[in-house]
């Protein structure tokens, strides 16, 4: 296995010596879904990103369509970036399905994790009728997904990928986008989209004992305000923020909003830091 | 585009452009929509005008990918293309299109809207079905080859980790690394408690080495778990393989009270199990668990066989290593039980020694002997069974006993009791191959001293004196256990012997070695034994042993018997 840092394509900034905190990008993009999230936290924090494996510009070869077909394997990569790069007392930032594989690599090894911070996070994408949960689809839709992900081979193929154009007030972005951004072997999406949508890690919840916040968004169709209320409740350690951001991803949509809900949560709760 | 914008009104060219077009405002909501989109979708204006496009338009699927991959790339960059979503038709309907977006600015750079072309591509779709059915069907393909050679290759390893093992404990190590090399992520290999060990012993691996201490400690605390798991239980018990192959948290926190053994598992990952009996001889002798973890394709019935039919194969070899171990230290309380004590001979002194082959599996048929014949003259005797068993160790203890009652019986010279040994063991069917010398000092009536000796294809004797060390190499006659084809007498060599003097009798792993030529080694031996003529006997036999035995190369048993004069 090669270095985690060429593997995963780990970015670091910020200040060297400052706690850790680790953002993960979810379902989708990759690590430029913080681009504007991070820069808050470099004067005080050693900030660190990266790309899950398959996807922005991680290593493509890393990715395995076996071992890749569940979330614990995208904690496993955590884990192994958090051992590789020895940090301790991590600030564990996740978003959407990142938000459930830093809850697996924190029960699995909690001691490493100082808190999590858990953006539009789910527990179990599918409503469960037995159990009362409402995860906001059915599992016609899921099915659905994963046919329209699987059919969609052709219109992501090298030759037809889409192509994201440039914006002329940002050229640069542009040009950097245009190279990866959101461009996913479709295999891997395929693979992801299955591991994310088909899990249900309600009984993860209880087994972590770090301290987590819980960011949700108003009108997230992907995780409904239950889906977060669930997580919420049923972690021994938690705190709850709705925010005014509407739809999935308030780290590109509201990044001011969501990064002085991290801050604020970070600097209200100093005093419990190890 | 002049005259593009279609807030004021119909406009022929939005209306009749050949694709259906949308302009949303910053929220994301409908705000106009072309004729053909109408066309297209059979929507009713009504259904459309303020909608959210991803919200209310799309499918499920659709819906899930605009949100997670389309809004983001329009909020970084501005621009979307060619990106294949589906629209959700009135009657429930899908129509694939493929979709344009550009953001709409003002002056001051603020999103205002964006504007949508979709393009029906609803009959390239039976296309690219064809192509898709086409890869998965290859991929079906390529994937039961993998799994055919993974098989393969797991009945190889795990026979070769077996065939080369030469104790239980270090077959079990090897069948767990086996194991746990690719067919499973981790493995443990359980033998109870045996006959001779009240304790359940285990090997554990894990694919990833650093990781393997995490198996070793849930391999330490399995066994003590009173109820669970109950898999492993009906394996050691009732030989009763199990296939687990959806592991879930709830099951695994069913399975055990323990927290520890709950982290074990949690630390390791569990997503898919078997436990498979090593049955030997009808009875069950080990238990294999081999896991995968949750990010591995589970296990399946057709892996379960192929565990079995490996455990079956390890049955065999773990039965084998067994008994060969059992035989060994049978073999050496025997040997031992018939290396008696030296007798009293007056103005001698003797010392022996013995040591057992030093790899552990193999038993020599070495001995030496003392005794006084009936006159008192005391006799030497060495010698080497062939074979390493424990049938070579049973033949040495009948050789042994003939050769010592003929000697004693019939007072002859050291030819003469070979001569008659070897009829006697023949006549009563001692169906044994040995070398053996047989010596014994013969005092004159001036009271000088005669060694005299008779070689049966045995290595040369030693003889030290002050002067010097020298071999007693006359040539040898035949081994005993060569009779009648070979009807040759026997000789008796004498040498006249000093007080002081040590004669060394020795078997052939005191100098023979894998790597030499015996006489590099008896070279070795006489040179090593020049000039300790006045060291201790028990000293003399100790260094002799310490330059000759027993670390390097040598792989015999050695038998060693020192007398010396006055």
């Amino acid at each position: 296995m090669s270095d985690i840092r060429a593997r995963n394509n780990v970015r670091e900034s910020g200040r060297r010596e400052g706690q850790p905190i680790v953002f993960a990008h979810g379902y989708g993009c990759d690590q430029q879904m913080w681009r504007y999230v991070t820069p808050v936290f470099d004067p005080d924090y050693r900030v660190i990103v990266y790309d899950q494996t398959g996807f922005g510009g991680a290593e493509p070869d890393a990715w395995d369509a076996e071992r890749y077909g569940t979330l614990a394997a995208y904690a496993e990569d955590l884990l192994a970036l958090v051992d590789e790069l020895d940090l301790r007392g991590v600030i564990f930032v996740g978003h959407s399905v990142a938000a459930m594989i830093g809850v697996l690599a924190a029960a699995a090894e909690p001691d490493r994790f100082a808190h999590l911070v858990l953006v539009g996070p789910s527990a179990r994408y599918i409503d469960d009728p037995e159990t009362g949960y409402v995860g906001g689809f059915s599992e016609a839709d899921i099915t659905e997904l994963l046919v329209a992900l699987d059919s969609n081979h052709l219109g992501w193929s090298t030759a037809m990928a889409p192509v994201i154009m440039g914006n002329a007030d940002r050229p640069q972005l542009a040009a950097e986008l245009t190279a990866s951004f959101c461009r996913t072997d479709p295999r891997v999406a395929s693979t992801f989209a299955r591991a994310t949508f088909l899990s249900d890690n309600r009984a993860d919840l209880p087994r972590v004992p770090v301290p987590c916040l819980v960011l949700q968004c108003s009108d997230d169709a992907i995780a409904p305000e239950t889906a977060g209320r669930y997580v919420h409740e049923h972690l021994p350690v938690s705190e709850f923020v709705a925010m005014r951001a509407t739809g999935h991803c308030p780290n590109l949509s509201a990044p001011e909003e969501t990064a002085s809900a991290i801050a604020d949560y970070l600097r209200s709760d100093v005093h419990a830091r190890g | 585009m002049p005259a593009a914008e279609p807030t004021a009104g119909p406009d022929p060219e939005w209306d009749t452009a050949p694709c259906a077009l949308l302009r949303l405002d910053a929220a994301g909501r409908v705000v106009a929509a072309n004729a053909h989109f109408f066309a297209q979708t059979g929507h009713e204006p009504q259904d459309v005008h303020g909608r959210l496009l991803w919200r209310d338009l799309l499918s499920a699927g659709s819906r899930v990918v605009y949100q997670t991959q389309l809004a983001p790339v329009l909020e970084l960059a501005g621009e979307l293309r060619e990106v294949l979503i589906e629209l959700r038709m009135p009657d429930g309907g899908r129509l694939p299109v493929l979709i344009n977006a550009t953001r709409i600015r003002d002056a001051e750079g603020n999103v205002t809207g964006t504007r949508v072309a979709l393009m029906s591509i609803q009959d390239r779709r039976a296309y690219e079905n064809e192509l898709r059915k086409a890869r998965d069907e290859a991929e079906r393909a390529r994937a039961a080859d993998l799994h055919a050679r993974q098989r393969l290759e797991l009945l190889t390893q795990g026979s070769t980790a077996l065939a080369s093992s030469t104790d239980v404990g270090v077959a079990l190590d090897r069948l767990a690394a086996a194991l746990a090399s690719g067919f499973a992520d981790w493995s443990i290999v359980f033998a109870p408690p045996g006959e001779d060990t009240d304790t359940v012993s285990w090997s554990a691996a894990h694919i990833d080495p650093r990781r393997r201490a995490h198996v070793e400690r849930l391999a330490a605390l399995l066994p003590h778990e009173a109820d669970a798991p109950s898999a492993l239980r009906r394996a050691l018990d009732e030989g009763e393989a199990t296939l687990l192959s959806r592991v879930s948290a709830q099951h695994l926190s069913a399975a055990t009270g323990s927290a520890q053994v709950l982290a074990s598992y949690a630390a390791l990952g569990v997503g898919s199990v078997l436990v498979v009996p090593i049955v030997a001889r009808g009875l069950d002798v080990a238990a294999i668990i081999a896991a995968r973890t949750p990010t591995r394709v589970p296990f399946d019935a057709d892996d379960l066989a192929d565990l079995r039919d490996l455990a079956g194969r390890a049955g065999i070899v773990i039965d084998n290593l067994r008994r060969h171990a059992r035989e060994h230290s049978n073999s050496v309380a025997l040997q031992q039980a018939l290396l008696t004590t030296a007798p009293e001979a007056p103005g001698l002194q003797i010392a022996t020694r013995y040591l057992p082959a030093t790899n552990g599996n193999e038993v020599g048929g070495d001995w030496y002997d003392t005794f006084l014949q009936l006159d008192r003259t005391p006799v030497f005797v060495i010698g080497d069974v062939m074979g390493h068993d424990i049938h070579a160790a049973a033949g040495m203890g009948q050789l042994r006993g003939v050769l010592r009652t003929v000697g004693y019986l019939e007072s002859g010279t050291p030819a003469e009791i070979l001569t008659r040994a070897d009829a006697a063991a023949h006549g009563l069917s001692v169906a044994v191959l040995a070398t053996a010398l047989v010596a014994r000092v013969e005092t004159g009536s001036d009271g000088t001293a005669t060694l005299c000796w008779s070689n049966a294809g045995h290595p040369p004797p030693v003889l030290v004196s002050r002067t010097g060390a020298r071999l007693l190499d006359a040539p040898p006659d035949r081994p005993l256990g060569l009779m009648r084809r070979l009807h040759r007498p026997r000789h008796d060599h004498r040498v006249a012997i000093a007080p002081g003097d040590t004669l060394l009798l020795y078997t052939d792993g005191l100098v023979e070695r894998t790597d030499e030529e015996l006489d590099v080694g008896l070279a070795r031996l006489l040179d090593s034994v020049a000039g300790t003529a006045d060291a201790d006997l028990d000293a003399f036999c100790d260094l002799v042993l310490k330059e000759h035995n027993p670390t390097l190369g040598i792989r015999d048993d050695v038998a060693l018997l020192a007398v010396r004069v006055g």
